[in-house]
């Protein structure tokens, strides 16, 4: 009976069932009013009755508004399907914005960043996919970090 | 009757064993709580994976992703997820047991077998064998999830060969349900199986919007999704490997208890008998003297 309630209210006001999985666990689960995620194509917003959806995700930020309250997370690459009222992400890391640490976070983002303008070799090695994707991961967590007011 | 100072001895030696056995039991237990911590945390990531790739290939057929198309068998790679370390009961003897059934039932059938191997004790027994082992993939526990991709990114590059590859890959591990027991599951990890034709039909109704595409959706979750199967099934054994060598070690620390309490009574009761029959020695002679 209350699943039928929410999906008519799902078109207005309704809430999503947000669930963020990653490997060790899910990181969010909350009912909220809105998501946006980060696509390979840019990014993209998730309102209560949303047409089934699947996009492929790249690290990046998502924000979530529940209870009237705005969260910011770090995402890494994965994908997420969205429903009308329900919305799955699944990314191999996920960390809140107030846990990251961003001291950490700016040093290893400019190692990485040295390495790779060291790196020599193909455009596509497997080497440097794995020094852009570790430098996307760090970039996100920063920009987590700042959108939600930590510098 | 073993004279008194023997039966000590070994009294003595049980002894010990109850001790390593109960040590071993003490590491088992915390390292499966890690384990099974691990295990438990990732299921819920693998099990979502699995239900989008299933909703997504009813929708598209198997033709959408090469590795969704299954073809004549020639050639079957077993994947097989056995333990560095013994004295875990029977959890390395019932895979192998089960894998070399399984070799014997497919080179019937007309079929080559080739085998990737985890674990040390694996390892050895193929080696005595005479079969291909074509991954020796000992020490991969260790490189948790990067390794399990890696390893994921192998069995796609075995499976997409032009020549020499193989036709269908086969993971054999031992599931976790508890400590005390394990499931042995046979799972096919390549071709991936999509959902039948029927239930394809029933499913097939609202498709998703794909972002960016529907080929570039199907690239990344279809190897995530092989990544994924991978490391579950690492987790799912290490667990396993804990949870059996746990309930061994508790088993062979009540059988040392019982041993040492039978030669505990044997003990005294030769050390009764000793005593008695220095008493009617004692007796016999006192008596003889009276005369």
């Amino acid at each position: 009976m209350a699943e039928e309630t929410q999906q008519s209210g799902a078109t207005r006001g309704g809430v999503i069932r947000l669930e963020v999985v990653t490997p060790v666990g899910a990181a969010v689960r909350a009912d909220v009013d809105q998501v946006e995620a980060p696509s390979v194509d840019g990014e993209f917003g998730v309102l209560p009755g949303h047409l089934p959806l699947l996009a492929a995700l790249k690290a990046g930020v998502v924000r979530y508004r529940s209870a009237g309250k705005s969260f910011v997370v770090a995402v890494g690459p994965g994908f997420a399907e969205a429903g009308p009222e329900a919305m799955s992400i699944l990314t191999d890391r996920c960390v809140e914005s107030a846990d990251v640490d961003t001291a950490a976070a700016r040093a290893s983002l400019d190692e990485v960043t040295r390495q790779l303008d060291a790196l020599q070799g193909s455009v596509d090695s497997a080497e440097r996919g794995e020094l852009v994707r570790s430098a996307e991961w760090l970039q996100a967590q920063l920009d987590a970090a700042k959108e939600s007011g930590r510098n | 009757m073993p004279s008194l100072k023997a039966i000590r001895r070994r009294i003595v030696s049980v002894k010990n064993t109850q001790k390593i056995t109960r040590a071993m039991k003490m590491v088992a237990a915390a390292r499966l709580r890690r384990a099974q911590q691990r295990i438990v945390e990732l299921r819920p990531y693998a099990e979502k994976t699995r239900e989008v790739l299933q909703s997504v290939a009813s929708k598209v057929g198997p033709e959408a992703h090469p590795l969704f198309q299954a073809r004549e068998v020639k050639t079957v790679l077993l994947l097989v997820f056995t333990s560095d370390r013994g004295l875990a009961g029977g959890f390395n003897s019932s895979i192998l047991r089960a894998v070399d059934r399984k070799i014997v039932e497919l080179e019937e059938a007309g079929k080559a077998v080739e085998i990737a191997v985890l674990g040390r004790k694996g390892r050895d027994h193929f080696r005595r064998r005479n079969v291909t082992i074509r991954h020796d993939l000992v020490g991969a526990y260790e490189g948790g999830a990067t390794r399990a991709a890696e390893i994921a990114r192998t069995l796609m590059a075995d499976f997409s060969a032009a020549e020499g590859g193989v036709d269908e890959v086969i993971a054999v591990f031992n599931e976790f349900k508890s400590a005390m027991t394990q499931l042995l599951r046979m799972q096919q990890v390549l071709p991936l199986v999509t959902p039948a034709a029927a239930e394809a039909e029933a499913s097939a109704g609202n498709d998703y919007i794909y972002e960016p595409s529907r080929e570039a959706l199907l690239n990344t979750i279809v190897p995530m999704y092989v990544e994924v199967s991978v490391f579950r099934a690492m987790l799912e054994s290490q667990a396993s490997e804990h949870g059996a060598r746990m309930t061994a070690m508790d088993n062979a620390t009540g059988n040392a208890k019982k041993m040492i309490a039978s030669l505990t009574l044997e003990y005294n009761r030769a050390r009764q008998a000793a005593i008695t029959k220095e008493l009617m020695e004692i007796i016999g002679g006192s008596e003889a003297l009276k005369d």
